[in-house]
């Protein structure tokens, strides 16, 4: 299996913070990785440097063999990168159907492309965004404003547009954050899901029995480096790992 | 019936000018307060053009070009800025422009104002009765409505109103935000500045006070009241804030209250309306105003 994302001595320096300090790491094609670590250990960060929200400051990022360091967020998102977000970013006033619709690649969002017939080409896509919402059961509340809909049903939309971006990597940043353990089944059965498909997932997670239940390679942050790496068993008995979350002593 | 005319034909230009500002303020949510400055630049270049002898239909076609340039130039500082500072940056090109108006006396003749800007001409009939310039411009307003309608209701104007939702998710689904604000700041010039045109034409003369924040106060209680990002909305926003002092004017209250009167009830109708209806007649609740 190759690499989709290769990331190369990557730095990030708010002010005086070393938020992220020479992190290197890579992930495999078509995989669910995690990636974990202590709060404040520079996971979020690190997404946003992967998704080009941030600048690094120095270090490389490579995504399908080509170097994205100096990309922007939007000519990422457009080589096939998507992301969700930990406090979610939904679009509150469109339905949930709309919020599906936009962040397909193709939908003639052009100026000029509103005085092309558009209209078939927007039901077929509505169509397709139907049938992802069906995935999860919330084909009843399409057309209700996102802003209606419930805490971990917004969360299960915000990974649904992800898909629908025709990402080839998904990175989701805490998908189970404040969620009921039904709706985690749902979204493990969602990422498994996607994995077939062919989507690899990189998931900044909490919460233990779900990333080591579903990842197949975990990778450890803490304080700005990644400390280990490696298959979930091998992370749980690893000493560093234990020594970053619990502190020397316990360890 | 004459002067009833003449007031549709004021509600149908303001109409225009309501939508444009609707399009940056209410759909992809920058708080841009220039307005009059862009249609005035439409007016003066329409005005100085068409009384020069310039074809009436390339003069107004100028009139948007130039509109659009300087919709341009204040697009710029907004693209690096955030909410109410691109109100604070674009008061500033309008009190700027305003300030142009007045001195650049070569060009607009300063606080003199241009008199004796020409009604259209066609197949060598001047349309100088109220009527026939009533239906002229219907005929214009109209292509220009049908254009935004299509564009307000297209996959574009989505994108543009999930800019207005959230930037960031917008940026990282893959649109470029730039050329998005671009576009629309350019569809706002362009039309605005075609709007300024046939204002200019309506009135036959036009002064610095008609593009003063005086205006800007008009119109963006048109659109609030109308609605944001509503293009119906903006149209009856428009037609409510023209109707007003032409409804006071048959009360029985003294002409020189008429106007202090005006700007109060404007005033007085943004506070309700953002207090009791702050998604205006037909809008949609935005964070334009709060983000």
């Amino acid at each position: 299996m190759t690499n989709i994302l290769e990331i190369q001595g990557i730095s990030k320096t708010f002010g005086g913070v070393h938020a992220v300090e020479q992190c290197s790491f890579s992930v495999k094609k078509n995989s669910i990785t995690g990636l974990i670590g202590p709060n404040g250990a520079g996971k979020t960060t690190m997404f946003n440097l992967i998704s080009g929200l941030l600048k690094s400051t120095e270090g490389s990022i490579h995504f399908k063999d080509q170097d994205i360091t100096n990309f922007t967020a939007y000519k990422r998102a457009r080589r096939g990168l998507a992301r969700s977000y930990q406090a979610i970013r939904v679009f509150p006033e469109m339905t949930a159907l709309d919020n599906i619709v936009v962040a397909f690649g193709n939908n003639k969002e052009g100026l000029f492309q509103a005085f092309t017939p558009f209209r078939r080409h927007q039901r077929r896509l509505e169509c397709k965004a139907m049938k992802l919402l069906e995935l999860v059961g919330l084909e009843e509340k399409a057309h209700l404003k996102a802003y209606e809909l419930s805490y971990g049903q917004k969360k299960l939309l915000e990974i649904l547009r992800a898909k629908a971006n025709n990402a080839e990597l998904i990175l989701l940043d805490e998908p189970t954050a404040g969620i009921n353990p039904t709706l985690i089944k749902k979204i493990t059965t969602l990422i498994r899901q996607f994995q077939k498909e062919g989507h690899t997932i990189l998931i900044v997670e909490h919460n233990m029995p779900f990333i080591m239940d579903l990842c197949e390679t975990i990778i450890v942050m803490d304080r700005g480096h990644n400390i280990a790496e490696g298959k979930p068993k091998d992370i749980q008995s690893n000493k560093e790992v234990l020594e970053a979350y619990l502190g020397k002593s316990h360890a | 019936m004459d002067y009833i005319l003449f007031i549709a034909t004021l509600v149908a230009i303001y109409s225009i000018l309501t939508i444009t500002m609707n399009i940056l303020v209410g759909y992809i949510g920058i708080l841009y307060l220039a307005h009059p400055a862009v249609y005035g630049v439409g007016a003066y270049t329409f005005a100085i053009l068409a009384k020069g002898g310039t074809n009436y239909f390339l003069a107004l076609l100028a009139a948007g070009a130039v509109a659009t340039i300087l919709g341009l130039i204040i697009a710029m500082p907004t693209l690096k800025l955030k909410s109410h500072y691109i109100g604070m940056s674009t008061l500033g090109f309008l009190i700027i422009c305003h300030g142009l108006f007045i001195n650049l006396k070569g060009i607009t003749r300063g606080a003199l104002g241009i008199p004796g800007i020409p009604r259209p001409t066609i197949f060598g009939e001047t349309l100088n009765t109220n009527l026939s310039f009533f239906i002229f411009t219907i005929i214009i307003t109209t292509v220009i409505g049908i254009i935004l309608h299509r564009i307000l209701h297209s996959p574009f104007s989505k994108t543009m109103e999930i800019i207005r939702e959230d930037e960031t998710a917008a940026k990282t689904l893959g649109k470029n935000i730039i050329k998005y604000k671009l576009q629309a700041f350019m569809i706002t010039s362009f039309f605005g500045g075609i709007g300024g045109g046939l204002l200019a034409s309506l009135l036959g003369y036009i002064s610095p006070t008609n593009f003063n924040i005086d205006e800007l106060v008009l119109i963006l209680t048109m659109v609030i009241i109308g609605g944001m990002a509503s293009f119906w909305g903006s149209i009856v926003g428009a037609t409510i804030i023209i109707l007003i002092p032409e409804a006071l004017k048959f009360l029985d209250i003294a002409p020189a209250l008429i106007g202090p009167l005006r700007y109060g009830i404007y005033g007085m109708l943004i506070i309700l309306f953002m207090i009791y209806k702050p998604n205006g007649i037909l809008g949609r609740r935005t964070n334009v105003f709060s983000k």
